[in-house]
């Protein structure tokens, strides 16, 4: 292949490019409230239209059209950058904490009523995005791979929505909206906060052209580029501060908008061949960028017309859109690290190994005293004799009650901790991948759709339409993750990387659903988006205990032909297992147990990936002692979460989820470096 | 990586819990056993609740819990202190058409009360709002006190939904002269107020909001709480949409604002504790600016600190900024 191939690819690439940019721009700037026809636009364009829709041309359409082009250079830049910079396909700002950092910042500022106005809004952005990056790049120094650097950055990035959304359910009176769950919008109004933005694109912009050609020679290796006599630290910082700052710039614009920075460079790198370079990367992904934006943006508002587009945010839409575009990409993906490997982690202590008896017996103890603790702590403080008085039925009426309303939901908790704990640690068996969680696979975020689906669509079932929903939901999700890593024999990375796309895909379609059915019920949002115990009944939980139950004595039987899964690809086969079926087996308990967990409490993430490694640490390797371990610490953890969200700010109370995504990622982000490489 | 490490914060972590437990020993109160059980008896009251299901109570409450801030307000105006209230705060910086003591306490956010907060104010009376909390909570706030659920905000009938809240709030309070009064002095204040107002002026009520560098505007539609008094005060409601089913809300951006009749007063409402669109975005647009009613400066912020969704004072209130933006 002849280096010279690359203008002729790229002169293509750009000859369909622009005129389809050139298109959808004028197509952008006819939609509006105001009826106007393409023709129309295109004169006004030129001079010769009326001095009214020059008007409005200039104050509300042209600027939304720009920052769509804005944001869609910003993030094809960074994304290229960050591609090419972690030699990672899947690198982008979302993906390395960046949009999420910036947008927690800009939220901060806003709430706490410093950094006013766009540019102030711009830094505050960039030292949040900068933070995020830092953040991720620092943690998985030590893990190498292109799973490790994605995990982690979606990991952190998810624990910092999780603080945002936190702070705009405190704070403002416009969290009701969906824009408090941080989805970027277009709306932008005056030309002026992008002309504010522009000095700083353009020097972005600019510096990475100039590093491009660093960023050519960074893709030998780091070895050879320091052969080669560059001051690598020197460019990568540049990169990177360069980078973050694009993505910074396309926030202050429009808030995070999802996946662009992603699926731009992506679509570049296919349109010239391998090893293009980064030149023609950055101009090639810009112009992608400008268009998925746009397109998303058209698509949305001729969908569903223009009043009820308003409410619905474009994020949403390139977020989805984007999702599906993870999940292609990484079926197609060639990572590299195609073998899986034992679910284990950490190894445990011999004493533990020993004496696993005696963990059990002592973490079903910490359940007890967990529990115990829900039961005390709250909103107000109570003592054992208290609970003692309540449990002999001589408790006065007032604590009786509280007693008696804390009672279902320190029951959820345990359920569905244990729920996700199990099924956890049957996907990480089944798949044999350390990482592999209902909450990152998106199957706990299918359940949610199917659940909120079930609410607006056939809303007089009532709780039997919520479960069948969220067994739908997340038998949908888990069949789409599987069926597309089946071929690769559940090659990890891949595995991971459609399931992130797939709880990405399911979450904005309930975002979606949530905005355009009852913008103003801030439950439903709560319970669906952030996942919460409040308002758990008895009765409900019943059916969780039964799916418990079941999942329990199914996965007692399966524990011996799950341990020899673990031996090694090949083994089982030969012992006699059916592998598959085993495979199927598991998996399904697996999303049964989440569906059930989702009922209960909503969305829930993390616990079924931390609970079975502590358990694991612990007792080892075998189901038999590994299961009541894991259900225990599952337990425990979603008790402690709940507990501290009921009592840190009473008596408001923050949803469990959150807590979990809170509490959770830094324990995950832990785990992530004690992996064996 | 070992596992001991982890063992040992296993250990760590149930020692703490164990703790935990453990200092938690004790009681904060004795048990019934140690107390005699009194009950006054009285005449009892029923009271109808939106779907007609009766709620019983042995004497007129007197302890009120409000979990919604129309409710609060009504409460309040029928001369009844709440002991408890759903985010009194936001309640003061929006509805100030009743002051509430400000040290009532708070029990939790409007969509999601605490129910031991609730509890502890030993209430007996819970005033809620359909659909605003989930019902297995409701079953449980049950058992604190009895509980009033009025008819949640619609816009079939405006007026018959305020009015039957402010009927189902007195009659649970024995203060059923006192909440016709209210109304009356609602309707009043409305009818004087018609006559102040040239009739038939166009109208539009809206809450612009910026986030960030985007603007939207919030309108409020036919048979919307706002829209109600003024269509009784004969003011025309320029926004014919009939947006969500419960506050009648619909959204806007600057083109469609753009295309209001030119005769149209542009209300915007505000709250002095908000970041304000109008201040920050707006005045700096062309569209805005080239508007016919923006010129003319009839684009006006409007209604601070009344709660457009709030009971009889907070209409009368509504009725007076009305009054005197469009007096002859």
């Amino acid at each position: 292949m002849s280096v010279r191939t690359y203008p002729v690819r790229a002169a293509l690439s750009a000859g369909i490019l622009l005129p389809a940019l050139a298109s959808l721009i004028l197509i952008h700037l006819s939609q509006g409230n105001i009826a106007t026809s393409i023709h129309e636009v295109a004169m006004a364009l030129f001079g010769r239209g009326t001095a009214e829709l020059q008007t409005v041309l200039l104050s509300t359409r042209i600027p939304r059209t720009l920052a769509a082009i804005a944001v869609g250079i910003c993030l094809g830049f960074s994304g290229t950058a960050l591609q090419g910079l972690t030699r990672n396909p899947l690198a982008s700002p979302d993906t390395l904490a960046v949009n999420s950092g910036a947008y927690l910042m800009v939220a901060l500022g806003s709430i706490f009523g410093f950094g006013i106005g766009t540019l102030s809004g711009g830094t505050l952005a960039f030292l949040g995005g900068l933070c995020g990056a830092l953040i991720t790049l620092a943690i998985t120094r030590r893990s190498s791979g292109i799973t490790g650097l994605i995990l982690a950055g979606t990991v952190i990035s998810m624990a910092l929505s999780a603080i945002t959304s936190v702070l705009l359910l405190f704070h403002t009176f416009n969290a009701q909206g969906l824009y408090a769950w941080g989805a970027g919008s277009l709306s932008v109004v005056g030309l002026s906060p992008i002309l504010t933005m522009l000095p700083a694109l353009g020097c972005c912009a600019a510096g990475l052209l100039l590093l491009s050609g660093k960023l050519d020679v960074l893709r030998l290796g780091d070895d050879a580029a320091r052969t080669l006599g560059e001051r690598l630290w020197l460019i990568k910082t540049g990169i990177i501060v360069l980078s973050v700052g694009l993505a910074a710039t396309a926030v202050a614009i429009a808030g995070p908008i999802g996946f662009v920075g992603l699926c731009a460079p992506a679509l570049a790198r296919l349109s010239l061949r391998q090893g293009a370079p980064h030149r023609l990367l950055f101009l090639l992904a810009a112009g992608y960028g400008a268009l998925l934006i746009l397109g998303s943006d058209i698509l949305l508002r001729s969908v569903l017309g223009e009043s009820d587009a308003m409410a619905i945010p474009t994020g949403v839409v390139t977020g989805f859109f984007g999702a599906i575009f993870l999940i292609v990409l990484s079926a197609g993906l060639r990572t590299g690290n195609a073998d899986t490997t034992p679910a284990s982690i950490i190894s445990a202590t011999q004493w533990g190994r020993q004496h696993a008896v005696i963990v059990a017996i002592l973490s079903a103890i910490g359940v007890g005293a967990a529990l115990t603790l829900g039961m005390l702590c709250g909103d107000g403080f109570f003592l054992l004799g208290d609970l003692w008085h309540w449990v002999r039925g001589t408790a006065q009426p007032f604590i009786a009650f509280v007693f008696e309303s804390r009672f279902p939901r320190v029951l959820a908790a345990t359920l569905a901790g244990a729920c996700l704990a199990l099924s956890g640690l049957l996907t990480q068996a089944a798949t044999r991948n350390p990482l592999a969680d209902p909450g990152i696979l998106g199957i706990s975020a299918g359940a949610g759709t199917g659940a909120v689906s079930a609410l607006v669509v056939l809303p007089n079932l009532g709780f039997g339409g919520i479960v069948f929903g969220a067994m739908i939901g997340a038998f949908a999700a888990a069949g789409i993750i599987f069926v597309l890593s089946w071929r690769s024999h559940f090659e990890p990375t891949r595995l991971i990387l459609v399931g992130i796309g797939v709880g990405a895909g399911a979450l904005s379609v309930t975002s979606f659903l949530v905005v355009k059915t009852d913008p103003w019920n801030q439950a439903l949002a709560i319970t669906w988006l952030g996942g919460s115990t409040y308002g758990a009944s008895l009765p409900r939980l019943g059916i969780v205990a039964i799916a418990l139950a079941l999942s329990i004595s199914a996965c007692a039987v399966l524990a011996p032909r799950l341990d020899l899964l673990q031996l090694d690809p090949d083994t089982p086969a030969l012992l006699g297992v059916n592998v598959n079926r085993l495979r199927i087996l598991s998996l399904a308990i697996a999303v049964t147990a989440t569906a059930a967990a989702t009922t209960g409490v909503g969305v829930i993430g993390f616990v079924g990936l931390v609970a079975p490694h502590c358990a694991r640490s612990l007792v080892g390797p075998m189901h038999h002692r590994l299961i009541p371990v894991a259900l225990a610490i599952g337990a425990i953890f979603v008790l402690i979460a709940d507990v501290l969200g009921r009592s840190v700010v009473a008596p408001a109370q923050i949803p469990v989820g959150l807590m979990c995504s809170v509490v959770g990622a830094p324990l995950f982000v832990w785990l992530l470096r004690q992996r064996k490489v | 990586m070992k596992g001991h490490k982890t063992t040992r914060a296993f250990f760590a972590c149930l020692a703490a819990l164990f703790t935990f437990v453990v200092a938690a020993c004790g009681s904060t109160a004795p048990s019934t056993q140690d107390r005699a059980n009194g009950q006054t008896q009285g005449k009892e009251i029923t009271v109808k609740g939106y779907r007609g299901e009766e709620t019983t109570l042995s004497k007129p409450a007197e302890r009120l819990v409000t979990l919604e801030w129309r409710e609060t307000e009504i409460a309040a105006s029928l001369g009844l202190s709440p002991v408890g209230v759903a985010d009194p705060k936001g309640f003061a910086a929006w509805d100030t058409a009743v002051t509430l003591d400000p040290n009532v306490p708070d029990v939790g956010k409007r969509t999601e009360p605490s129910l031991e907060a609730i509890a502890k104010t030993s209430p007996d009376l819970i005033v809620g709002m359909e659909d605003s909390i989930p019902p297995a909570a409701l079953e449980q706030m049950k058992k604190i006190a009895p509980v009033l659920i009025v008819e949640g905000a619609n816009t079939d009938d405006p007026m018959a939904n305020l009015e039957s809240a402010v009927t189902a709030i007195a009659t649970a309070t024995g203060k059923e002269a006192k909440g016709k009064e209210l109304l009356d002095t609602m309707n009043k204040t409305i009818e004087s107020n018609k006559a102040k107002v040239k009739a038939g002026s166009k109208y539009v009520l809206s809450y612009p909001s910026a986030n960030g560098n985007t603007v939207e505007f919030r309108l409020h539609g036919p048979n919307s709480f706002p829209d109600l008094v003024a269509a009784r005060m004969g003011l025309a409601n320029a926004w014919t949409e009939s947006g969500d089913k419960a506050y009648g809300i619909g959204n806007a951006d600057l083109e469609r604002m753009s295309k209001l009749p030119e005769d149209t007063t542009v209300l915007m409402w505000f709250n002095k504790d908000e970041a304000e669109a109008t201040d920050t975005v707006l005045p700096r647009n062309a569209l805005w600016n080239s508007i016919p009613f923006v010129k003319k400066g009839n684009a006006k912020k409007f209604g601070d600190g009344v709660w457009m969704y709030g009971g009889p004072a907070s209409m009368a209130q509504l009725s007076d900024s009305f009054a005197e933006v469009f007096s002859r």
